[in-house]
């Protein structure tokens, strides 16, 4: 796995082995095909109940969602006036204080869209992954149990590459139930 | 570990590798118009596939979308993305094998949906393709 640079001015990703894109490009290439976003709410259609909407204008709204993070992308690459902090948000909603590595979640209102990040300092961020979230809880539906796991993975990584304090350590289990 | 020590350390974990991802997005948004018929278009082709499949009907997979158009599953699949910009033809030829409506072109006279149309000769019409 590597971290590479990318076009948003200190946002990162991980490019995971055998992939491609990285992980950025990748979900932004992945959230605009529509077999890929088909087959996905075809499988978690029963998901789907609590917004009240069938598979095809969840569709709809996730291309919705899409256009304006496109946008909302567009406008970090190119203005200095927005700040990556207000974009990321701590995982853990409880999580109250800075904490060494934390990982964040880019959430923007009303989308089920995620892009889940390391804050590695106020301004820089790595991001390990994302996915379609349509669960309270990530470890609710498996997509977002594999963000999870991918979080940790990377979180691993840069602790085993000197990039962390081990007091930081404490909170990779306390959570895990986000 | 003082956070300067620790981005430092960060930044040289990372891999100067360039992508192409800034460009693809400022496509998508310079395209987005049809592109978002396009990706309707592909959400009707879907569905009606998948409800083919779903009662036992013909076509009901992208493959035999493929053999009755005569052209390749990568032609179908590339529709299926909803990233192509359909010609007429090929939106009629999609209409017809799926017997389904997929695009209508209001005529230049019935251009004002709001208006009540008034009893005439004159019927208004909506040009399907």
């Amino acid at each position: 796995m590597k971290i590479v640079p990318t076009f948003v001015k200190n946002l990162y990703a991980f490019r995971y082995d055998g992939e491609a894109l990285n992980e950025l490009d990748r979900l932004l290439d992945l959230w605009n095909d529509l077999a890929y976003l088909t087959e996905f709410f075809v499988t978690y259609e029963t998901h789907l109940g609590y917004f009240g909407v069938g598979a095809e204008e969840a569709i709809t709204m996730t291309l919705h969602d899409v256009d304006e993070l496109d946008e909302f992308l567009a406008n970090l690459e190119s203005s200095s006036r927005y700040s990556l902090e207000l974009f990321f948000r701590p995982l853990n909603d409880f999580e109250y204080k800075a904490v060494p590595l934390s990982r964040q979640k880019a959430k923007r209102r009303k989308s089920w869209l995620r892009l889940y990040a390391i804050k590695i300092d106020a301004e820089h961020f790595v991001i390990t992954g994302g996915t379609i979230k349509l669960t309270h809880r990530m470890v609710e539906m498996e997509p977002t149990r594999n963000e999870l796991a991918k979080l940790e993975k990377c979180r691993d990584y840069l602790q085993l590459n000197d990039v962390f304090d081990a007091d930081s350590l404490f909170d990779l289990f306390t959570e895990l139930g986000q | 570990m003082e956070n300067e020590k620790k981005l430092e350390k960060f930044l040289g974990l990372v891999t100067d590798e360039q992508s192409d991802g800034l460009a693809k997005l400022k496509w998508r948004i310079d395209n987005r118009p049809w592109l978002r018929r396009s990706q309707t278009i592909a959400i009707s082709v879907l569905s009606t596939l998948r409800n083919n499949r779903a009662e036992g009907k013909q076509p009901g997979t992208q493959k035999e979308l493929a053999e009755i158009m005569e052209v390749s599953p990568q032609q179908i699949n590339k529709i299926a993305k909803g990233q192509e910009n359909l010609t007429l033809e090929t939106i009629s030829r999609l209409e017809k094998a799926l017997g389904i409506l997929l695009i209508e072109v209001l005529a230049s006279w019935r251009r004002d949906e709001t208006e009540p149309v008034a009893e005439s000769e004159d019927v208004p019409q909506i040009v399907s393709v």
